[in-house]
């Protein structure tokens, strides 16, 4: 997609205690988060957690049974769609099927309005910007599903919105055009400036692309932040197992200061960093995460840092990377990727080895998931 | 060490208090253009269904000097006159409903089961009814087998060369239970044809291949897998093909006439037009006309709101690609005969009406002639010109109004809306004699809140809201196979509902509001029980002028009456064929 010298008046979104129910259960639970202006957004979770939901309560589609949201300094929560300033992108696209690509792109300006003499113009440079030159008078129906795509994007955008939304954008489409269209769509957004929200339940799309992400579960937030922040240090069982892979081992806290908790694992005493966003007890039980890229195997009689000894149960070569399956003599199983070593230095099953942890990449998170976080003050 | 810019887990601070419009008003009715709408769906339904209906059931039990009495109801079940005129009704329509079954089972299961020759054709044939009026069946059956029919013209022949005592004991003549038996079945298994072969090829072949699978014979599959599979589809079939046959009034009246199961008596729908035309018994004619709504809603109740939930395939749901199960040879070869001979009827029913428009004097003289043309052209011309305009403008009107309802209904729904939808519905239900006579006395200055007697308006009105249900039930599930997520597109991008209804909806919807304007037209066209409460010297009809033309014994004319009607339904239904071409491309492209 090309580069244009279009600027958008982007505008921040704000959702506080935002609430859908449907019937009596609800769909999104009291949740509060901002987009900021010209940034994207990314609404992460598991199929089923409230992600659409919420963006079609943006985009005017639901009305919040309770909660606010705001666009800029605008109170919108009963603001019919075609009165806010909101685009979105359709999973389905959407594309209108009894119309040319032309006339697809030319709706919103034509609905609202917008002189004559503008529209053609503006279409022309909305297909040059997604990449759709010349195919103006093509229906919609004779597309690839990456073109139609581009088509709901220039529709979108040809508008001028102040905040873009996009729901799932990428699923429709095949692996290798996916992870294309991603690059496409993250540098659109920066050229243009552009607030957007977008969903999505791929966490690797949601790492590369977003400014801040916001991971959801069952209709609620359980962390959000920059993608290196909940990568690096997730605040809840769920995030961390949801978001790369993790080891989790039982572990107790001993006691808690300011800066540092001690807790009991594998029969040792770890000094740690203190979870995000929760307050531990000493004597809770809590969980410590472990990213298998963060254990490193050794020989067994090595002892510099921290590590414990095992046995190694299995082994994957994966070019790369070996993943081990280790068994501790503490009793915990972990898994541990490291890059692999040159032919017979691959360890082998029921080989004896010790797994060195890096402390400071170690997170503890409530033992009861996301519960504990919520009641916490 | 949790720097600012890190997590932090989403918890509410003050909630927004609840916007206060939503409590007093449903979402869909904010926007002013829907709520304009709802209105006026509203102010239809209310001065159009509810009204005249309501109307109808005060006129019953109206008493002379202003009090309510149940008298006439009491009369009617203390007279063995009324009481033959209700077993009438219902032998004669369980009779026909039972035949219509049959055929419409046997049609559906050729059609859709065997590899028949001629498959296209029948398909084609057997729709042909539905084109035709009632009466104009039973008019045909005169033509054939009318004591003057070819048939039993060349019967009676038959017996002179034979050289019997009486040569008439070979005449079939139609007259009687059995003619009207037989154009009602001719009218209605078309229907029965329709919801079948829906219900056939939306059942999983695979649970045929199954049970053969497990060892069974063709008849034990038949028996225990798909016709317990069809039952829900073939009570529902049956049910309504009895609503219609039960309030039909063309067959009964052209070939019933004193030659009933119960001679004394006629039919219900031709007995209530008797009372209020021949005997101006208003009270009467009201009672008769309530107690045939009474089993028509039950009816339509049961079969809209109770089966449709139970059935185990879906009518509408697409058919399925399957290999054809193996039928016995008996069987194949007996259902061909039978389709053939059904089509073959229907056939001869056009022709022999197309015949007898050109022939000196049916039955006797066989000449060529202009002559009963030139009549019917030049005494109906006003009545064609009369059909033509307000069945026109009433089926443009019907389909639009009714596709907004449906538009209203599904995409812009709240509570209670269902019960719109099903007032809307009622005309669809109610039967002609009903919908007329209600027309009769609301807006016939019986009662004085609106009087339109004699005007063409109450002839439109009528037309309008007794075909607006095609609309509203065909939209309804167009709309449902139309993603609703396009119409998000539109308001997303800044179309207000007007707007995105004019570009989005009715464009997507243009094949299926053509569908309900041919439907509606060729309804509208050939409906007598309904206006013949409501024509007038100023304003007649074409299918009045062909039902009295019939009724006189004006064999001439009214054979060329109903080629005019049959030409001129033929002629709009092409041209509307023809104009959407781009709307059916469309249906075939998604
Ligand atoms: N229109 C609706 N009516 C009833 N339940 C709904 C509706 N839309 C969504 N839900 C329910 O709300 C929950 C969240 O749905 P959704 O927001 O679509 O999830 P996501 O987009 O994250 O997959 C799901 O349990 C879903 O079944
Ligand atoms: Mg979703």
């Amino acid at each position: 997609m090309a580069t244009t010298t279009l600027r958008l008046e982007s505008q921040p979104v704000r959702l506080e205690g935002v609430t859908k129910l449907f019937g009596k259960t609800a769909a999104v639970d009291d949740i509060t988060f901002e987009a900021e202006a010209g940034r994207l957004t990314t609404l992460l979770g598991p199929s089923g957690c409230g992600k659409t939901t919420t963006l079609r309560m943006i985009g005017g589609f639901y009305e919040p049974d309770a909660g606010s949201i705001h666009i800029g300094p605008k109170f919108v929560n009963t603001v019919p769609p075609h009165a806010r300033s909101t685009r979105t992108v359709f999973q389905s696209y959407a594309l209108f099927p009894h119309m040319t690509v032309f006339e697809n792109v030319a709706f919103g300006l034509r609905a609202t309005r917008v002189p004559r003499g503008e529209i053609g113009p503006r279409v022309d440079e909305a297909l040059d910007l997604v990449g759709l030159t010349g195919l103006a008078q093509r229906s919609s129906g004779q597309l690839s599903g990456g073109q139609q795509q581009r088509v709901a994007f220039a529709r979108a955008l040809v508008t001028r919105p102040e905040v873009l939304l996009l729901d799932e954008p990428l699923s429709n489409l095949d692996a290798k055009l996916r992870v294309h269209m991603r690059g496409e769509i993250r540098s659109l957004q920066q050229d243009l400036g552009i607030t957007t929200i977008y969903v999505t339940h791929d966490q690797e799309e949601a790492m590369s692309l977003s400014d801040h992400v916001v991971v959801m579960q069952a209709g609620r937030i359980d962390q959000q932040g920059p993608p290196h922040d909940i990568y690096e240090r997730p605040a809840t069982r769920f995030v961390a197992d949801f978001i790369g892979t993790s080891n989790f081992v039982d572990a107790r806290v001993e006691s808690v200061a300011a800066d540092v908790v001690e807790v009991a694992a594998l029969g040792s005493i770890l000094r740690l960093a203190p979870p995000v966003g929760a307050a531990l007890r000493p004597g809770e039980s809590v969980l410590l995460v472990l990213r298998p890229e963060h254990l490193h195997l050794q020989d067994p009689d090595t002892s510099d840092g921290v590590g414990f000894p095992g046995r190694v149960a299995s082994v994957a070569y994966l070019g790369a990377v070996a993943t081990y399956e280790v068994a501790l003599d503490g009793g915990a199983t972990v898994t541990v990727d490291n890059p692999a070593p040159v032919g017979a230095a691959l360890r082998h099953a029921g080989d004896p080895v010790r797994v060195r942890l890096e402390v400071d990449r170690v997170y503890v998170v409530p033992r009861t998931d996301s519960d504990t976080i919520r009641r916490s003050p | 060490m949790a720097d600012e810019t890190s997590a932090m887990t989403g918890r509410a601070g003050s909630r927004a208090p609840r916007d206060p419009a939503r409590l007093r008003l449903p979402r869909a009715l904010r926007e002013p253009a829907v709520a304009i709408a709802y209105g006026l769906v509203l102010f239809v339904v209310a001065l159009l269904v509810i009204y005249p209906t309501y109307t109808i059931l005060i006129e019953s039990v109206r008493d002379p000097d202003g009090g309510l009495t149940l008298a006439r109801y009491v009369r009617f079940f203390s007279s063995t006159y009324f009481l033959h005129t209700l077993y009438n009704t219902l032998l004669v329509s369980g009779i026909a409903t039972a035949l219509s079954l049959v055929l419409g089972f046997g049609f559906a299961y050729a059609i859709t089961r065997t590899d028949l020759p001629l498959k296209g054709f029948f398909t084609a044939v057997v729709l042909v009814p539905m084109l035709l009026p009632a009466f104009l069946i039973a008019f045909a059956l005169i033509l054939l087998l009318g004591r003057n029919g070819v048939i039993n013209r060349f019967m009676y022949a038959a017996g002179e060369w034979l050289g019997l005592a009486d040569p008439s004991v070979l005449q079939w003549v139609i007259f009687g239970s059995h003619g009207v038996i037989l154009a009602q079945t001719l009218t209605f298994f078309p229907m029965a044809f329709l919801v079948f072969s829906a219900a056939l090829s939306s059942i999983d072949p695979r649970l045929e291949e199954a049970a053969e699978d497990l060892g069974a014979s063709y008849w034990y599959t038949l028996r225990r897998v798909t016709l317990p599979l069809l039952a829900p589809a073939a009570f529902s079939s049956a049910l309504l093909v009895f609503m219609f046959n039960a309030s039909a009034f063309g067959a009964p009246a052209v070939l019933g006439g004193g030659r009933l199961f119960f001679p004394q008596a006629s039919m219900l729908a031709p007995e209530a037009i008797i009372q209020i035309l021949g005997l101006y018994d208003w009270g009467m004619g009201t009672t008769i006309a309530v107690i045939l709504v009474v089993p028509s809603l039950l009816i339509y109740v049961l079969g809209e709101y109770y089966l449709k939930k139970r059935s185990y395939v879906t009518v509408s749901g697409t058919p399925t690609a399957f290999r054809l199960a193996v039928v016995p040879p008996a069987v194949k070869w007996t259902l061909f005969a039978l389709c053939l001979a059904v089509s073959i009827f229907i056939i001869s029913i056009v022709l022999v009406v197309v015949a007898g428009a050109f022939t000196r004097t049916w039955g006797v003289n066989y000449d060529l002639t202009w002559r009963h043309m030139a009549t019917a052209l030049q005494a109906s011309r006003a009545s064609i010109i009369n059909s033509l305009v307000l069945s026109g403008g009433g089926a443009i009107a019907a389909a639009l109004f009714g596709t907004l309802a449906a538009y209203l209904f599904t995409r812009r729904s709240f509570r209670g809306v269902r019960v719109l939808d099903f007032t809307a519905m009622l005309p669809y239900a109610l039967p002609g004699v009903v919908m007329g006579l209600g027309f009769a006395v609301a807006f016939g200055g019986r009662f004085e809140l609106i009087v339109l007697t004699g005007t063409g308006t109450i002839i439109f009105l009528n037309h309008f809201i007794r075909r607006m249900p095609f609309g509203l039930r065909s939209g309804g599930s167009a709309l449902k196979q139309i993603d609703p997520v396009i119409e998000e597109a539109a308001a997303d991008l800044g179309a207000k509902p007007v707007y995105s209804f004019l570009r989005i909806t009715f464009p997507l919807l243009r094949a299926t509001i053509m569908g309900a304007f041919v439907f509606g037209f060729i309804n509208m066209m050939t409906d007598i029980t309904a206006v013949i409460f409501l024509v007038s010297p100023r304003w007649r009809l074409l299918s009045i002028d062909l039902f009295n033309a019939i009724d006189a014994g004006r064999l001439g004319v009214a054979a060329a009456l109903s080629v005019i009607m049959i030409v001129s339904t033929f002629v709009v239904l092409i041209v509307v064929w023809r104009a959407s071409g781009r709307g059916l491309d469309f249906l075939r492209r998604s």
